[in-house]
This record gives C-alpha cells, sequence and structure tokens, in this order.
C-alpha cells in the first residue's frame, strides 16, 4: 500500500509509525506539514517541489491556492490511505484537502490554552472535517470535548512493534563493568527544577546499586533531522541510549507511549518503569503493565527492578524478522476508520463494561497532578471509581457536560441500570446555569434508573461572614445565590452530601443555617491514600529524625510555635527539613533567623515538591500544625500524603485530624504550645509506626472510601424506602 | 421606419448578404476596400445592417452580450495592476493579499457571531407560533412516536395553489419521501414570508419568519432535518435550535457561487460590486455552517462539479466525510423514452428561462441563426418556448421565419413531457449548469441534447449520446447538428444512448433511492455501539 503520513514536525510517535509501516511492506511517504516540507517521498512526486508560498500564513484559512497543492500532494502521489500525525497536520489536511483521512492526535496535543489560536483553529478545523479522531485515552477524550470536539473519538490501535530492535541494550553496557545507569525519560520543556528533583530522587536509588541516573529527552530519541536523513526510528533511539541499562519514564509526552512500546519489547519489558500518569496509567492498563507508581513510589519501583537486576543482558538483540501479514498495523488503523460509529461516539471503557453505570462528575476536570490538594484528590477518587468498573467522567464545562450527560441518558434510557453517581463540587460554585440545570436532570435520571449518588462538598468559604472572595457586593451575593442553589440540587437530587470530615460537616450545617433550611444528609469523606503513591515504610534504624515541614510560611500555619520546639529539642537527634515554595524561602529565611536557626547545619531546606521527596536515612516525622480556625474543620490533604510516604505525623489535638491521626496510630496529637509540639516530637522519634502506617494505607485509601460510601447509600436507600412505605 | 416586406422576400435577401458576405471576406484586401467605400456608401437599411454584420463575420443573431455587461467581454488584464511588476508578482500579490483580507474578515465575524445569542423571546408572538404549530401538526397528521421518526425540510420557498412554479423539485423530492412511508414537515422561512399552513397536492406546509422553523425544532428530535436554498437568514433563524438533530444541507449552485461565475448578467458596476459583497457574506456563512457544532452532517451537492466548484468558490473544503452527491431525480416515468423516428433529428426543441444568461439562450440565438445560412434550414422546425430577459432575442430574430416557434410562456412539466414526443433534438446550450434537469429530462425522452462542455455538464453526457461544444463554440455546435442532420443511425443511436445514460445516472433509483438512504427514510443497517443515538448521520 501507498501511505501519505502527514505529520506535525517529526518526533518518536511519528518515526515509530514509519519504521512498523516499512516493516509491514508498506510504502510511506512524509510530509512536515507544520514546516511543508517533504521528508520522505519517491523521485516521481507531482508535488516534489513545494513552493515558497506553501509557507504563507495568509493561506492558512482562505486560499484556493494551498487546497490546490494539497490536492496535487495527495492525489499525485496515488495514496492508498492518508494518515495525519498531530494537530497541525490534521488541521491542514481538514482545511485544504476534501479527502478521508486516519487523524492521530497524541497526548499532550490538546493541551493548549485559548491563547493559542493557532492551535484552536486547528482543531476546529479537524473536529469539522474528521467524522472520528484516533485519541490515546480517555483523559484525551476529555480535554477535546473541552475544546469542542463535534467527532467520534475512538483510541489509538496497537502497533506491532516485534520488528524493531529494542532500545535499551544492557550486554552493551554490562561489557563497560559499571554499575547500572539509568535513562530518565522525559518530556521535553519540563521544568527544570522539577526534572532536576526527580533526578536526584532516581539517582539517589541508583547509588545504592552502584549506578547513576541521568535525564533524556523523550523527544531527542528521533529528531526531524533524523527523519531528513532517512534514518529509523529503532536505530537512532537505540544509539542515543546506547549505555544505558534502564529507562524511567516520567511527566508524559505525545512520544512517551511509543517509547513505551517499543521497551515493551520481550528483551527490555523488565528494565523500565513508567510514572502513573494519567495517560500513562492508561497505557499501562491497555499494556498489562504494572511497574507504575508516582514520586517516590516511582524511586521504590526502580530500586526493586535494579535489586532484582532486572533483565537478562542475553546478547545485543537485533531487529527480528516479522511477517508483514502477521502484523500489518494498516489493518487495525483500517478497520478503527471504517467500523460503523455513531456521529458522537466515544469509545469509553464505561460504555461496553457490564453492570451498572457508573458516573463521576467533578466541577474541575482532572489533571495529570501529583500536587495539590485538589487535583490529587479528584484524580484519585475518579482513578478509584474505576476500580469498580469504569465509571463515565463529566465535567462542569458545558461542552463536556453536555456531551457526555447526553451518553449517559441514552445508555440509561437503552435499560443499563444505573450504579453509583459521585460527585465533586470546587472551591466556587458552577459558573453555567446550563449545566446546573443538566444536573438536576441527571440527578434525577440516576435516581430513577436505580442509582445510588453523593454530592461532595469542598468547603462553603463563600458563606462566611467575613468571608472576602469578591469587593462588589452585588457579585458576592450573585456568588452566594449560584452557591446555594447548587447546593440545593446536589442536596435534594443525590443521596448523601459528603464533607471531607464529621468537623467539617458540622462546620458547613452551620453556614448553611439561615440560608438554608432543609436538612441534608451529611457523611464524612476524608481525603484517602492512593497506592500508586505508598512508599513501604520502613522502621527508621536507630539514629537521628528528620522532622519534615512541607507547606506555606506564615503564622498561620504556626511556624513561631514550631520553631521554637524544634530548636528545644536534643541538637544530635534532629535534623529539619523543609520544603517550601521557591517564593517562600525568603520568608524562610527570616523565620529560622529569627530563631536562630539560619546558620544551623541540622537544616535543609528544599523547593521539591512533597512527592519527590527523598527522606534522609534514618526516620522521618511529619508535621501538620495549622494555626487558624479553618484547620479545626479541615482535613489537610497533606495529611494523606505524609501517610502515603510512611511519615507518621503529629497534629494539635483540636485540629479536626487528631481523631484520624490517633484513631489509626500513625502519629501523636499535641497542644498548642512549643513544649507540647517539642515533647511529642520527642516521644514519636522513639516509636515505629511501621505497623500502624501498613494497616491504615489500608483502612484509609480510596477504595475503602468507597465501600464505606457504598454501605452508607445502602443503608440511606433502605431508610428512604422504609420511609415510603405506607 | 423601414418598410416591411414580405415574408419570403425577407428570407431570401438574408441569405442573399449572407451569401454576399462569406463572398466578400473572401476578396483580396484592395478589391475589400473597395467594396468597403462602397459598401458606406449604401443607404441605412435593415440589408445594409445585415450585410454589414456579414462583412464582419458575425451572422444577423450575433450575441450583443459583451455590450450589455459591466464588463464588456474581457476580464481586467493583469498588467493594469501596475506596469512594474511581472506578472508573477501580480498574481502572487492579489491572491496573498486578498487571502489575507478574507483572514481578517472572517476573524472579525467569528467574533461577532460568538457575541451573537439567540433573539430575545416576545410572549405575544411565541404564543402564536405555538398555536399555529398546533395547527400545522394536526394538519400534517404526524404521530410523535411513528416508526422512523419525521424528516423536516426546510426551505426558502414552496409551491402553493396560485404558485406552482416555487422549487417544484423540492415538491417532487418530498413527495417521494411520503410514497416510501416517512412522515415529513415542511417549514417555508423567508423574512417576508407570512405564516400560515396550508396542504398543497398531498403535502402539508408551514410557513413564516422563521419562528416556525424554530418551534418544530424545539419540539421534537427529527430523524432529519434538510434544507435547500439556505442562505444567511435562513441559517441564522435555525441554527441555535439544531442541537440534537442531524442536520444535511441541499447545495443547489447559487447558495454558494462565486460572482466571476456569472459575471455575464451584471449589466452595471454597482451590481457587480454588490456581487462581490455578497459572495464574500456567503464565504463567511458557509465558513460559519461548516463549523458550527450542530452543523451539517452532509451537504449535498447536485453533481461533483459543483461541489469542486463550491469549493474553489466559498475558499473551503468540504470534508469527504461530510459531502455526498445525490443528482436531482429524471421524473423518468414522465419523461419516459419512446423511439425516435429519424425524421425527427431536425426538429428541435428550446425550452428554458431566458432570464439570465447561464443558459446561452444568446447562444441558441446564434446557433439557429447561423443554420438558416445553411441548406438544412427548410428542413428544421424548431420551436421556443420561455421568458425572461433575453427572450426577446429569439423574438426578434424568428420573426419572420415560418419554421421558427417563438412562444413567450412557461410550460408545465405534463406539457414538456408531450413536446418531447414531438422533437428530436434539445438545442440547450449552457455557460453555467450545476447539472442540467431540463437537459436531463429531454435525454430521458429520448432527445439528442446539443450542449457545452462547461461546468458539470461533461458528468452528465458525453459525445455517444449528445452534441458536445467548447464553451460558446456555436460552430462546433452547428458542425455536430450537420452531422447528426446528415446520419440518421447516429441521431436513433444517440437518442437511445441519451435515455439510458439518464435513467442509469439520475433516474430516481440513482438519485432519491440514495437520499432516502443518506437521510435514513427507508431502513438501513446499523452497527450501533451501546449508547448510541438513535439516528445520526454516517461519519466514516
Amino acid at each position: 500500500m501507498k501511505i501519505l503520513l502527514l505529520t506535525s514536525g517529526m518526533s518518536p510517535a511519528e518515526a515509530m509509525w514509519v519504521d512498523v509501516l516499512d516493516d509491514a511492506g508498506h510504502t510511506v511517504d512524509v510530509f512536515d506539514a507544520r514546516s511543508a516540507q517533504w521528508l520522505r517521498r519517491r523521485a516521481y512526486h507531482p508535488a516534489k517541489a513545494v513552493p515558497d508560498w506553501v509557507r504563507t500564513w495568509s493561506y492558512r484559512s482562505t486560499g484556493n491556492a494551498l487546497n490546490g497543492f494539497y490536492r496535487l500532494l495527495v492525489d499525485g502521489g496515488e495514496y492508498d490511505d492518508v494518515v495525519t500525525s498531530g494537530l497541525s497536520a490534521g488541521g491542514a489536511m481538514a482545511r485544504h484537502c476534501e479527502r478521508a483521512f486516519t487523524p492521530l492526535l497524541w497526548r499532550g496535543d490538546l493541551d493548549f490554552s485559548s491563547a493559542r489560536p493557532v492551535l484552536a483553529e486547528d482543531f476546529a478545523a479537524l473536529t469539522s472535517a474528521a467524522g472520528r479522531i484516533l485519541l490515546e485515552d480517555e483523559y484525551e477524550f476529555d480535554k477535546a470535548l473541552a475544546k469542542g470536539s463535534n467527532s467520534a473519538h475512538l483510541l489509538h490501535v496497537d502497533r506491532p512493534v516485534g520488528s524493531l530492535r529494542p532500545l535499551l541494550d544492557p550486554r552493551a553496557a554490562a561489557e563497560t563493568g559499571e554499575g547500572p545507569r539509568i535513562a530518565v525519560l522525559h518530556p521535553e520543556g519540563m521544568p527544570e527544577a522539577r526534572l532536576d528533583a526527580y533526578r536526584r530522587m532516581l539517582d539517589a536509588v541508583a547509588h545504592r546499586h552502584g549506578g547513576t541516573a541521568e535525564t533524556v529527552s523523550a523527544a531527542s530519541l528521533y529528531r526531524l533531522r533524523d527523519a531528513q536523513r532517512n534514518r529509523r526510528f529503532d536505530d537512532i533511539a537505540s544509539t542515543r541510549l546506547a549505555g544505558y541499562t534502564h529507562a524511567v519514564l516520567i511527566g508524559v509526552s505525545r512520544d512517551h507511549s511509543s517509547i513505551a512500546d517499543a521497551l515493551c519489547a520481550p528483551q527490555t519489558r523488565d528494565r523500565f518503569v513508567v510514572e502513573d500518569t494519567i495517560g500513562l496509567g492508561f497505557w499501562a492498563d491497555r499494556a498489562g503493565f504494572a511497574r507504575t507508581g508516582r514520586g517516590a513510589r516511582l524511586g521504590e519501583l526502580l530500586d526493586e527492578v535494579l535489586e532484582s537486576a532486572g533483565g537478562s543482558a542475553a546478547g545485543r538483540p537485533g531487529r527480528a524478522i516479522v511477517s508483514a501479514a502477521d502484523v500489518d498495523p494498516l489493518v487495525p488503523l483500517r478497520r478503527a476508520m471504517e467500523r460503523p460509529v455513531p456521529r458522537l461516539y466515544e469509545e469509553l471503557r464505561a460504555l461496553v463494561a457490564d453492570g451498572p453505570l457508573d458516573v463521576f462528575f467533578s466541577t474541575s476536570p482532572l489533571e495529570d497532578r501529583t500536587n495539590g490538594a485538589r487535583p490529587q484528590r479528584v484524580r484519585n477518587m475518579a482513578e478509584a471509581l474505576d476500580e469498580r468498573g469504569p465509571a463515565v467522567r463529566v465535567y462542569s464545562t458545558p461542552r463536556v457536560f453536555e456531551r457526555r450527560t447526553e451518553l449517559i441518558h441514552r445508555v440509561l434510557r437503552e435499560g443499563r441500570p444505573a450504579g453509583l453517581l459521585y460527585a465533586e463540587n470546587s472551591t466556587s460554585p458552577i459558573p453555567f446555569d446550563t449545566t446546573l440545570d443538566g444536573l438536576e436532570r441527571l440527578f434525577a435520571a440516576f435516581r430513577e434508573a436505580g442509582g445510588r449518588s453523593a454530592w461532595f462538598v469542598r468547603d462553603l468559604h463563600w458563606l462566611e461572614r467575613d468571608a472576602d472572595f469578591l469587593d462588589d457586593p452585588e457579585r458576592k451575593q450573585e456568588f452566594v445565590e449560584r452557591g446555594l442553589r447548587e447546593l440545593s440540587i446536589a442536596g435534594h437530587g443525590t443521596d448523601l452530601l459528603l464533607a471531607p470530615c464529621e468537623a467539617s460537616a458540622e462546620g458547613f450545617k452551620g453556614l448553611l443555617a439561615g440560608h438554608d433550611e432543609t436538612e441534608y444528609r451529611w457523611a464524612s469523606m476524608p481525603p484517602a491514600v492512593a497506592p500508586a503513591n505508598a512508599v513501604t515504610p520502613h522502621a527508621g534504624a536507630a539514629g537521628t529524625t528528620t522532622l519534615l515541614y512541607a507547606g506555606g510560611i506564615g503564622s498561620f500555619y504556626a511556624m513561631d510555635s514550631y520553631l521554637r520546639a524544634i530548636t528545644s529539642l536534643p541538637a544530635d537527634q534532629f535534623r529539619f527539613d523543609f520544603l517550601v515554595r521557591p517564593a517562600e524561602v525568603e520568608n524562610l529565611v527570616r523565620f529560622l533567623t529569627a530563631h536562630g536557626l539560619e546558620e544551623d547545619p541540622r537544616v535543609s531546606i528544599t523547593t521539591d515538591e512533597l512527592d519527590v521527596y527523598a527522606p534522609r536515612d534514618g526516620a522521618t516525622i511529619g508535621t501538620v500544625l495549622l494555626d487558624s480556625e479553618y484547620a479545626r474543620f479541615a482535613f489537610p490533604y497533606k495529611t494523606v500524603s505524609m501517610l502515603e510516604k510512611g511519615f507518621p505525623l503529629l497534629t494539635y489535638r483540636d485540629m479536626a485530624i487528631a481523631d484520624f491521626v490517633e484513631s489509626n496510630g500513625i502519629g501523636a496529637v499535641c497542644e498548642r504550645t512549643a513544649e507540647s509540639v517539642a515533647e511529642a516530637l520527642e516521644a514519636m522519634s522513639r516509636h515505629d509506626y511501621t505497623e500502624a502506617i501498613r494497616r491504615a494505607r489500608v483502612t484509609e485509601s480510596w477504595t475503602s472510601r468507597l465501600d464505606r460510601l457504598t454501605a452508607l447509600l445502602d443503608a440511606a436507600h433502605a431508610e428512604r424506602q422504609t420511609a415510603a412505605r405506607p | 421606419m423601414t418598410p416591411r416586406l414580405p415574408g419570403p422576400i425577407r428570407r431570401n435577401g438574408r441569405q442573399l448578404a449572407g451569401a454576399v458576405g462569406r463572398a466578400a471576406r473572401r476578396l483580396p484586401g484592395p478589391v475589400k476596400n473597395v467594396g468597403r467605400e462602397a459598401f458606406e456608401l449604401m443607404p441605412d437599411t435593415e440589408m445594409k445592417r445585415r450585410l454589414d454584420r456579414a462583412l464582419r463575420g458575425a451572422s444577423a443573431g450575433r450575441r450583443t452580450r459583451p455590450g450589455d455587461t459591466a464588463f464588456s467581454d474581457a476580464h481586467v488584464p493583469l498588467v493594469h495592476r501596475g506596469s512594474t511588476y511581472s506578472a508573477g508578482e501580480v498574481s502572487t500579490y492579489l491572491q496573498l493579499e486578498a487571502a489575507h483580507l478574507r483572514r481578517r474578515l472572517f476573524a472579525e465575524q467569528t467574533l461577532a457571531q460568538a457575541a451573537e445569542g439567540p433573539a430575545g423571546a416576545d410572549p405575544e408572538q411565541d404564543a402564536a407560533v405555538r398555536e399555529l404549530v398546533d395547527e400545522y401538526v394536526e394538519l400534517a397528521g404526524t404521530e410523535d412516536d411513528a416508526d422512523g421518526g419525521t424528516h423536516l425540510v426546510i426551505v426558502n420557498v414552496y409551491p402553493s395553489v396560485g404558485n406552482e412554479y416555487g422549487n417544484g423539485f423540492v415538491h417532487r423530492r418530498i413527495k417521494y419521501y411520503l410514497e416510501a412511508g416517512a412522515q415529513v414537515h415542511v417549514v417555508v422561512v423567508g423574512p417576508e414570508t407570512e405564516p400560515s399552513a396550508y396542504t398543497y397536492d398531498g403535502v402539508a406546509v408551514i410557513t413564516g419568519d422563521g419562528a416556525e422553523a424554530r418551534e418544530l425544532l424545539r419540539r421534537r428530535s427529527y430523524r432529519s432535518v434538510s434544507a435547500h436554498f439556505m442562505g444567511r437568514y435562513i441559517w441564522d433563524q435555525i441554527k441555535h435550535d439544531l442541537t440534537g438533530q442531524t442536520f444535511y444541507c441541499f447545495m443547489h449552485g447559487f447558495e454558494s457561487r462565486r460572482w466571476i461565475r456569472t459575471l455575464y448578467n451584471y449589466r452595471t458596476p454597482d451590481q457587480v460590486d454588490a456581487a462581490i459583497a455578497d459572495t464574500v457574506d456567503r464565504q463567511g456563512l458557509w465558513r460559519e455552517v461548516l463549523a458550527h457544532p450542530w452543523g451539517p452532517v452532509k451537504f449535498v451537492f447536485v453533481s461533483d462539479w459543483w461541489r469542486r466548484a463550491s469549493q474553489e468558490d466559498m475558499e473551503l473544503v468540504y470534508p469527504a466525510s461530510r459531502s455526498e452527491v445525490v443528482h436531482n431525480v429524471i421524473e423518468t416515468k414522465l419523461f419516459r423514452y419512446v423511439p425516435k423516428p429519424a425524421a425527427q433529428r431536425f426538429k428541435l426543441l428550446w425550452i428554458r428561462s431566458a432570464s439570465n444568461l447561464n443558459y446561452g439562450s444568446d447562444i441558441a440565438v446564434e446557433v439557429l441563426t447561423r443554420l438558416r445560412e445553411t441548406d438544412y434550414w427548410d428542413s428544421i422546425e424548431a420551436r421556443i418556448i420561455g421568458d425572461g430577459r433575453h427572450f426577446g432575442a429569439f423574438e426578434s430574430a424568428f420573426e419572420d421565419d415560418d419554421n421558427v416557434t417563438v412562444e413567450r410562456r412557461y410550460a408545465s412539466q405534463d406539457e414538456i413531457a408531450l413536446l418531447h414526443r414531438e422533437y428530436g433534438v434539445f438545442l440547450v446550450p449552457s455557460r453555467l449548469d450545476s447539472q442540467g434537469v431540463s437537459r436531463d429530462e429531454a435525454m430521458a425522452s429520448g432527445l439528442v441534447p446539443v450542449t457545452n462542455t462547461v461546468s458539470a455538464i461533461p458528468e452528465f453526457v458525453d459525445d455517444s449520446c449528445a452534441v458536445l461544444a467548447p464553451g460558446e463554440d456555436a460552430d462546433a455546435m452547428i458542425a455536430g447538428l450537420i452531422r447528426l442532420f446528415e446520419d440518421p443511425e447516429r441521431f436513433l443511436r444517440m437518442s437511445a444512448a441519451a435515455a439510458e445514460r439518464v435513467a442509469r445516472q439520475s433516474g430516481p433509483e440513482a438519485t432519491i433511492g440514495k437520499e432516502l438512504r443518506l437521510l435514513g427514510v427507508t431502513g438501513r443497517e446499523r452497527g450501533d455501539a451501546p449508547g448510541t443515538p438513535a439516528s445520526e448521520g454516517s461519519q466514516s
């Protein structure tokens, strides 16, 4: 077959497609739409000369000349199939050529803001022209909806990679006699500080095995210039990874799944680990790949791989001879394009799954972050729900909301029973009337179909008397009214309202008094432990204990009390680590100076995020000490972050989390005095919390939260039925 | 006023003038000059004028189009864009600057559209509309939960008693839908259209300024919604209420045509200016329609040529997944092929509108006029039926020819079908046809068309079934006709081939059958995945 691959630049994602199509015996020409140049073509192509005006910006939205050029490009090559890769290529093909094509979008292609009108135009053109778009995972489906997609969303097809040369060559590396060498493959453009934090964390792991970890940009494994020189992806990537014995894929990029696919070859499958980003987590599920984790858990997984001397160094494998007929990647690609699907179909796992339909609603969409309380909570809860069986995800953005709720209504109308609808609000009320109206209908339909539902209330700060979130009284009033309407819809439409903890629930009831007198049913739903973040807790060997302070700096965070306390601790038994945002380092130094700690060798300041924090040897104790009224009914997410890291923690007795800490035995509580803090820390340094933390990881996991929620909902349902009986 | 001579004498005079002209053009240069001087001395009579035209090589019926148009017959020469540029530079800057300006214009239009919301409600008018729609739904007798759903057709004009000529072929389509068992709603939308509900020939129709269409769209999820002759007005009326509907847009021709294609129709620079503005507006409109989330799942064109031409005219691309070609249906039962007697090759028929020059009435006048100068003229019998601004050219050119009957009037479909029985050749020159329905109807009846290979025409005819000439080329048409006159077998062969071609390409099965399947009027195989809508356009 003759295939035209239209690209948006050239990186491993495209290059691997070229390799596998070549290996299957196809003739592949490659034209880069972004730079308007041929990267590969047959000598006789009638559009072989690309005039300069093809690159002219003005022709983008109007120009028969450019349309004519693209027609010549496509028709002149007499191609059997046209495949576009990336947004620029898809947009160009959609704008300039009427011929049907297979549009592939990669992770990250849709991560652009509205301030990028060119990309927005490309996507608008693509979705207008392409009845279906092939995306890498459901998270990308969400993004496509948010960008206004009118197309059906299908998943990328599997590419056979058996014909590719393995990217890592452990035997050659072993011959050098050095320890393991880890390639930390990262997205190009990843913030340097964050990347360095990963490198240090993973290097520390490698160091334990006599090796090193170095960063390598995923995109650098194949560049545009390699395509211009007609080089193969596997040749170039394996050359650039020469000497590396193992790999860790961190972050996410358009190239990550291609590289992960290639690394999944039998010779290297047990030599790499993957960060559990949303996208790569989806990839791992599809590939049946289990070595995924986030933050420090990633380091632990690498440690396990190195411990097991992962991968036998069985000779430098050449390229396998594979029969083209067996593994032609064009076959599934064509099948995906030709399979009859309705206009707005989405290849969601929830639709093909059996059993009652579960729904996850969140005001704000999922974010691929391992920091931030709200994003982590939303993501972890969504993933926990998926463990019961895939759920349909819905967000408040009208474009996403309308299409997904339409889908849910349709499935329910078709007779599938409703399961669990779990919803989370945000710190601000939903600003879209259509979404609020739609939620009301959705809750009613779900209840009608026999489903159970719950609505998590993050906070009601806008009801606080002295809340200063808006200056304009009229706007403030409008904001409050909108929030109350949202709460009323949720309170009446769902079976249960959820608060971060019991104290929060009581606090919310108090705030609602005088505004909404309805007696809603409340329950607590604190944040929980995500297995992907969980590092095995180790009992600290006798010796120095590290006190970890992670968070903001200021009186709100009880800094003075904490610093006074630690200065009173025995000098040779404790070290003090501070994890703060870069902007707060100066402030912290001021506090430290005030307490005579600025030059103290026991003090270490880092601006790394908590997830990649590599603890020092010995035990580590975390602290969650908040000095405000808010703390009395809040459940700081840091609490579970510490638990995930395996650190016992200290908190004030009157904080809402005190009971959580005490009942699980995962730390200690103290009074709001420096003496009490110091006393508690000293006592904690002598205690082994390992077993309690292990237990709490199970009892306080997101899965157990869901189990408890299900039980509560069943009870509420039974109660309602009893009450309804005459 | 010149005294009028009896017909046969005038005819002989015209033939003499033609013969003199032909002979004079063959004379050597100096002799010609002497003759010219003598000619100038002749009195100013009709004979002199005919002779003058003959000497210049033009026939008596020479088209007057160039002198009537705003741009004469010449396009603007590139050199007038600046003597210091090369032709390549001129072409490039014209295109790129135009593209740049359009890009800015469309960006502004997009912003304006985004700021615009649905029109505000007028409770009194809304109540009246709801009442009319209730009345209409009762009149149509459609059931909400009918199998196969209901199809909505939106159109700018529809026939009614006393006004039978409005978009007759949309009406024919709907009759086919009904025949196939579909429930159909028809709504006429126009800025000046009075609200009403009526039945015409078994079809229930509701009319109004757009509120009625919106109310219908809000009330139910139609199996299909299709619009014919959609312009800015109709689109603005319905676009906010298309959510969830499966919308089809039928592109007949003028909706998305660039002004240059009908340059010959403009008589003043003002008309040209207005036409350019109209084109640019339409380019903005179709961009908006194409990008609309509930815009057409299919743009349906009457010919592939028109699909391509419309793309070029609107400077955009209709994706393959969203465009379809469905020819206008030719009623092969009405325009039935009956084998022709060979003698009918001399019987020429022209039936079309001469309201503009698209359909080349002036070319037809020229062809007939020049046939008059041939030996076949006396064997020829021609009939001209039509009306319009340019129809007078037939009347003045052939008022004295007994073998040419010129009738200024419209003819009904039934009458045309009967006329087809009596004639063997359909004279149908053209400058612009997105299909050419009257030609196809004539072909279906077995008439051999004489036409030009311009616009969509080659998609529907070839030289096995038609006399073909390049655009504007009356000579080639005459030569083709003469071959037909001289070869009765050829005529009979072409006649049969014409009927066969139309039956195959534009008969009901190839057109309406396809349309019914496209709109889901008949049952179709569906491979729906779970959670799929009941009716949506194919997107493969």
